[in-house]
């Protein structure tokens, strides 16, 4: 088996036509013009395949023989491996690294296969690992940490224009107070509830790290009845008993490392990334279900009609008319028709 | 595969990579009157599905081995696209050992999540997190020994006909450029930033060489300016008509197409800045007598940009190796070089033969982040 080549020496771009081969006991044969020399296999570096693209052979002296018939220098590669054994040995990691890659790009089949790989692995990532991660980070923070991290969120919001001191009366304040502590101790959880008047997000509702609740007054002035709030409160709790936003940020870090491998952007374009940045005031649909359910639990235990929440998702609705999806707590939250009948 | 040139004799340009210089929408760069060269031009032989191959089996091989892959994957792709793209008979290589790179990179994700985690944990001051920025700014000052050992790394192992591409810029300017500009750049409010960045950009080209050949910037920063001029302006001339536009077509399109129709005149401006950038600096680039052209149109990168976004999300994705082909397929394209020298006759630096490199590379680990 004789492959054409180019040699070029390295250290100037001309080149010259050369003719490789595999001479007994693993070495590289090169004639070249008439001349023939041979290299022990250690002394030689076969650049990996790479689809069709052509392949470098670098000699210990810096000179490259450039060959563009790929499957013949593959050939050469194994006979040279085959009869040097010994000197195969040191590269059998990153030569069984390049065939591995190159049984998944060489054909339709492995194609299928590393689509196949792709999409089970996203599969099983949000399926169970997301979950899993979550629920392990869960258990390693401490209760304690997400107190102060909620609290910088708030004090943060406090300091915008976002967030003004809240207009509702004390007696109204201090009820409300009064059902959501009834709702806490039921949960079972640390959590406080606050009111802040914030004219951007509509009638809305949030829960940050820690158990910090937070009502907005628009949401308290268009509730027609407190069982309403009281609904929208169990709701949060669930958020807060259930720490759903740590698992946000095992969420968020799955898809940084799934961003990554689909992209593979720059180290600077990742440390770029702030996590707190892709922590948002809303939860996914899977976290809006869990507290959904949790408050629902809560409401018929006592005696509260679940579908208050309809009720109030339906006035927000009323009211907002086609600015709705911008600002209120329905931005957050699946449409009316798909909650409270579960 | 131009197998049909391979046989041509060297120094001569095949008529086939040739081009028209007849059409120009900028004026060629100034050459001497006397010198003889040859038009030439980048040619690429890639395919959308063989790359898409190799692009998808990345995927799945880094996603299995939580990323570790990532360096092998790296050096695929990059493999994959210079190795397709010729120069005359002979192709561009990236010849990088992936096994060097791997501790850098786990030093560098190691960084980025120590850096998260702060973030996370980090009391807000005015709604900034404290640690993150704190963090940034720490590393501030091994940004210019990153910058470097990236461009060297990168450059270094770029080779045509077994020549390699090399970058030799000082830490010491490469800090004056880097973070400092960037202060500099924010308390002359923007005014000084076109001079800086063209200065660092002359910094970058002037310290890299093919082989013995070096690189120049030639020209001055009026280019700049006249690309960040034009962004202004496209910002200010369009963002209160889409503004406009945007709140009247609020409730048809929702919340995604309004920010979409808003945010399109800045995406629109920060396209035609790096077109123009790119444009002027490449065709005021020599090496050696050689001269080069780029001639990227700002609404062919608009349009390809903008595709590509649709077809990426229609597809989950899977469009991305295509997108990346379309566009690199086009700036290679509208990219021409005037070879003022034989093709066989560029030296290539005896202190970066191989046998050289490979001592230097075993003292520490390859840098590849940024570039």
């Amino acid at each position: 088996m004789k492959i054409d080549a180019e040699l070029y020496d390295g250290a100037v771009t001309a080149g010259r036509p050369v003719v490789l081969s595999a001479a007994p006991g693993g070495r590289l044969r090169i004639e070249d013009a008439g001349t023939i020399r041979e290299h022990a296999y250690a002394e030689v570096r076969i650049a990996s395949r790479v689809a069709d693209t052509p392949r470098l052979v670098t000699l210990a002296d810096g000179s490259g023989c450039i060959a563009t018939d790929n499957d013949a220098v593959d050939a050469l590669d194994v006979a040279l491996a085959r009869a040097a054994p010994v000197q195969a040995r040191g590269r059998r990691f990153r030569r069984g690294v390049d065939r591995l890659a190159r049984l998944l790009d060489r054909n339709a089949l492995g194609m299928a296969v590393a689509l196949t790989v792709s999409v089970g692995i996203l599969f099983a990532v949000s399926r169970w690992g997301a979950p899993a991660l979550g629920t392990a980070i869960v258990s390693a923070v401490p209760p304690e940490a997400d107190a102060p991290i909620g609290q910088q969120l708030v004090d943060a919001l406090d300091q915008t224009r976002l967030f003004q001191p809240t207009a509702l009366a004390p007696e109204r304040q201090d009820s409300l107070r009064r059902a959501f502590d009834d709702i806490r101790d039921d949960l079972g959880v640390d959590a406080r509830l606050e009111f802040r008047r914030a004219k951007l997000l509509g009638p809305n509702a949030f829960a940050v790290a820690g158990g910090t609740v937070i009502l907005t007054d628009a949401i308290v002035e268009i509730a027609a009845h407190d069982e309403e709030l009281i609904a929208v409160l169990a709701h949060e709790l669930g958020h807060v008993r259930e720490r759903h936003w740590l698992r946000m940020v095992a969420q968020s870090a799955a898809v940084v490392v799934i961003w990554t491998a689909v992209t593979d952007p720059t180290l600077a374009t990742l440390a770029a990334v702030a996590p707190s940045q892709l922590l948002e005031l809303s939860y996914s649909r899977e976290f809006e279900r869990e507290a959904d359910a949790l408050a629902f639990d809560y409401l018929v235990r006592n005696g509260i009609r679940p579908t208050r929440l309809q009720d109030l998702l339906k006035r927000i609705t009323a009211s907002c008319g086609d600015r709705c999806d911008r600002a209120s707590w329905l931005s957050s939250h699946p449409p009316v028709e798909e909650r409270g009948s579960d | 595969m131009p197998t049909a040139h391979r046989g041509a004799p060297f120094g001569r340009i095949d008529e086939a990579f040739s081009v028209q210089r007849s059409v120009t929408d900028s004026p060629p760069p100034p050459r001497s009157a006397a010198a003889k060269e040859w038009p030439s031009q980048l040619v690429f032989y890639g395919e959308g599905w063989e790359y898409f191959r190799v692009w998808i089996a990345n995927v799945a091989l880094t996603l299995a081995t939580l990323g570790l892959y990532s360096p092998w994957a790296k050096v695929r792709t990059r493999r994959y696209l210079y190795g397709n793209t010729y120069l005359g008979n002979e192709s561009f290589d990236f010849t990088a050992d992936p096994v060097s790179m791997l501790p850098g990179r786990l030093i560098a994700v190691a960084l980025i999540a120590t850096l998260w985690v702060a973030d996370l944990f980090s009391p807000l001051v005015y709604g900034f997190s404290l640690y993150y920025f704190a963090g940034l700014l720490a590393f501030a000052p091994i940004l210019p020994w990153v910058v470097v050992r990236a461009r060297s790394f990168n450059l270094r192992h770029t080779r045509w006909r077994n020549v390699a591409f090399a970058f030799h810029g000082s830490y010491r300017d490469a800090a004056l450029w880097y973070p400092l500009a960037i202060v500099a750049g924010f308390a002359s409010l923007g005014l000084a930033w076109p001079w800086l960045r063209w200065r660092r950009d002359q910094y970058l080209t002037n310290h890299s060489s093919f082989g013995l050949t070096q690189c120049r910037l030639v020209g001055d920063s009026g280019g700049y300016y006249g690309a960040y001029a034009g962004s202004v302006g496209i910002v200010i001339g369009l963002m209160i008509p889409f503004a406009y536009i945007a709140g009247k077509a609020l409730p048809s399109v929702g919340t995604l197409g309004t920010a979409l129709i808003t945010l399109a005149p800045m995406f629109l401006a920060s396209v035609y800045v790096s077109v123009r950038i790119a444009n002027y600096r490449w065709s005021n680039t020599t090496l050696g007598g050689t001269r080069f052209r780029l001639r990227l149109s700002v609404m062919q990168m608009f349009w390809l940009y903008m595709s590509n976004m649709v077809l990426i999300a229609a597809t989950a994705g899977l469009f991305i190796p295509f997108a990346r082909l379309r566009v690199f397929r086009y700036r290679l394209s509208r990219f021409e070089v005037f070879l003022a020298q034989d093709m066989a006759t560029f030296q290539a630096d005896p202190a970066a033969s191989p046998s050289a490199m490979g001592a230097a590379i075993s003292d520490g680990f390859e840098i590849d982040v940024g570039a």
